[in-house]
């Protein structure tokens, strides 16, 4: 049994962190909130979700599974305005959700959760930790997306910094720790990340809301932030590049 | 091997044409017919798609396709195996497609044509997935939870009587359980041999109840079907199709070491 209602920008902000990533996704609902795992088809990029029932206005579910076809619900809260209540209701006699959007009625077929295996995410040691503002490393990352299709992030015990080189042009992030909401590291370290993945990741960060950044030289890279007034945490791993020569 | 097209033929032209090409049987061609059209479909069902600009595919096996100009999937089909002829009516060029099991037939009516084409494709490779056979078995004896919580694998490449299981183990209720893994999309062959596997396996071990689990990148919903009817069991696994490029790692290379993991010994 599951019956919510909640806020159109909550389960646009679900969407906006895990449709960039895979088109489906398994829902994972308990009578505390949801949660959900998802790996990318190329296995490069993890996305690990949670969300809290006072996220909702309203809240009652059973533990259960929903196996939701991410597309179709985006083009499904398309439909909805910011700040419209959206009602949602499991039907087991179909194996439907049923979403109401004002007067609007709109039945979603479900995906057979059977098929959609629970993913590992990889035991991590990462020795880095920055904490920054989402406009610094967005604006970094939107910099970079001209020039390149790869960025280096590296830090040590005093600066954090993101590197991007094309054929003829460059860019350059550097952000002393007194400019960085917390900055904390065993060593210097440095990694390579693919600028497609990486910007879809943070793109749904906006201002001075903080991300959190883990790494250590040559492991994935792993990204935190709140979403849904801290009532709702997203955790992305991403797998790092080699370097090329 | 021939290419060719029309632009903007007459219905006239278009029938001429593809009549020519679909009835060439050495070097099957692929059809292509854009244009306003019309989808007449009778099946277990009654479907009529009203007028619309779409993209017609006769596939080399007779599999039919309508694909709207959005969205991903085809909004109607005829499968593999299909017969299609060609008509003129009306000045209306009149693409009829159907199959006998179980009875389905379309018509497709088109009273405005962009293009048709015909190509003869060959095409002989299976998905590609980032690991070969060996290596999502190998995933599996490493991680079985990736299957099922609880699952134990006992033995890899047990020969049974209709030949060679990829692996075999037991669940979480000690029920004995056959997995056959397949590197590309399942097939209708692919649930038969589970099954005289599992038949087999109950003999062996003299349990009525064995489970059998295909896994195999891409699972049809008619195989699905099929797998339900005689109670085995598929899981999607090793979708991961191409890397973006040979300098991106994946997070699986983090998830173990690269080692064969051993089979645990079961009591």
């Amino acid at each position: 049994m599951f019956n919510a209602k909640v806020k159109s920008d909550v389960l646009k902000g679900i969407i906006d962190v895990t449709s960039p990533l895979v088109n489906e996704a398994k829902f994972n609902v308990t009578s505390k909130g949801i949660s959900l795992r998802a790996v990318d088809p190329a296995h490069v990029a993890m996305v690990d979700l949670e969300i809290k029932s006072k996220a909702f206005e309203e809240y009652k579910a059973d533990e259960m599974e929903l196996g939701i076809d991410l597309d179709k619900f985006s083009g499904i809260m398309r439909l909805a305005n910011s700040g419209d209540m959206i009602s949602l209701e499991y039907d087991e006699d179909a194996n439907r959700l049923i979403i109401k959007i004002g007067n609007l009625v709109r039945k979603m077929g479900l995906i057979d959760t059977a098929g959609m295996p629970d993913s590992k995410a990889p035991n991590l040691t990462l020795p880095a930790k920055i904490i920054i503002k989402a406009s610094e490393l967005s604006q970094g990352v939107r910099a970079s997306e001209a020039v390149s299709d790869h960025l280096t992030l590296s830090v040590d015990k005093d600066t954090f910094e993101l590197f991007a080189e094309g054929d003829t042009d460059t860019v350059h992030l550097k952000l002393p720790k007194d400019m960085l909401v917390e900055l904390t590291t065993q060593g210097k370290h440095k990694s390579l990340f693919s600028i497609d993945y990486f910007s879809n990741m943070i793109k749904s960060v906006k201002g001075d809301d903080p991300i959190t950044i883990s790494m250590g030289t040559d492991n994935p890279i792993k990204v935190d932030f709140d979403f849904a007034d801290k009532k709702g945490h997203v955790s992305y791993l991403l797998a790092p590049r080699i370097e090329s020569d | 091997m021939l290419t060719s097209t029309i632009v903007d033929p007459s219905a006239a032209d278009a029938n001429e044409f593809l009549e020519k090409h679909y009835k060439s049987k050495a070097d099957k061609q692929m059809l292509l017919v854009l244009g306003d059209c019309l989808v007449d479909y009778q099946g277990r069902a009654r479907s009529l798609l009203d007028w619309g600009e779409r993209l017609v595919l006769i596939k080399q096996d007779g599999t039919v396709i309508v694909h709207q100009p959005v969205m991903r999937e085809p909004v109607n089909w005829q499968p593999a195996g299909s017969n299609t002829t060609f008509r003129v009516h009306d000045n209306q060029l009149i693409v009829r497609s159907w199959h006998n099991k179980p009875p389905e037939k379309m018509a497709i009516t088109f009273r405005g044509l962009k293009l048709v084409a015909t190509s003869s494709l060959k095409d002989r490779a299976s998905l590609v997935i980032a690991g070969m056979e060996a290596d999502v078995v190998n995933q599996i004896i490493c991680e079985p939870d990736m299957l099922e919580e609880g699952l134990r694998i006992s033995k890899r490449e047990k020969p049974v009587k209709s030949g060679m299981i990829d692996l075999f183990g037991y669940d979480v209720d000690h029920t004995p359980v056959v997995i056959e893994v397949k590197r590309s999309i399942a097939t209708i062959s692919a649930v038969h041999q589970l099954r005289m596997y599992v038949s087999d396996v109950k003999k062996d071990v003299k349990e009525a109840n064995v489970r059998g689990i295909l896994c195999a990148p891409r699972v049809p919903d008619m195989v699905k079907n099929l797998l339900s009817d005689y109670g085995l069991e598929w899981r999607e696994v090793a979708r991961t199709v191409v890397l973006p490029d040979d300098h991106q790692k994946t997070l699986s290379e983090f998830l173990k070491e690269k080692k064969m993991c051993t089979i645990e010994s079961v009591a």
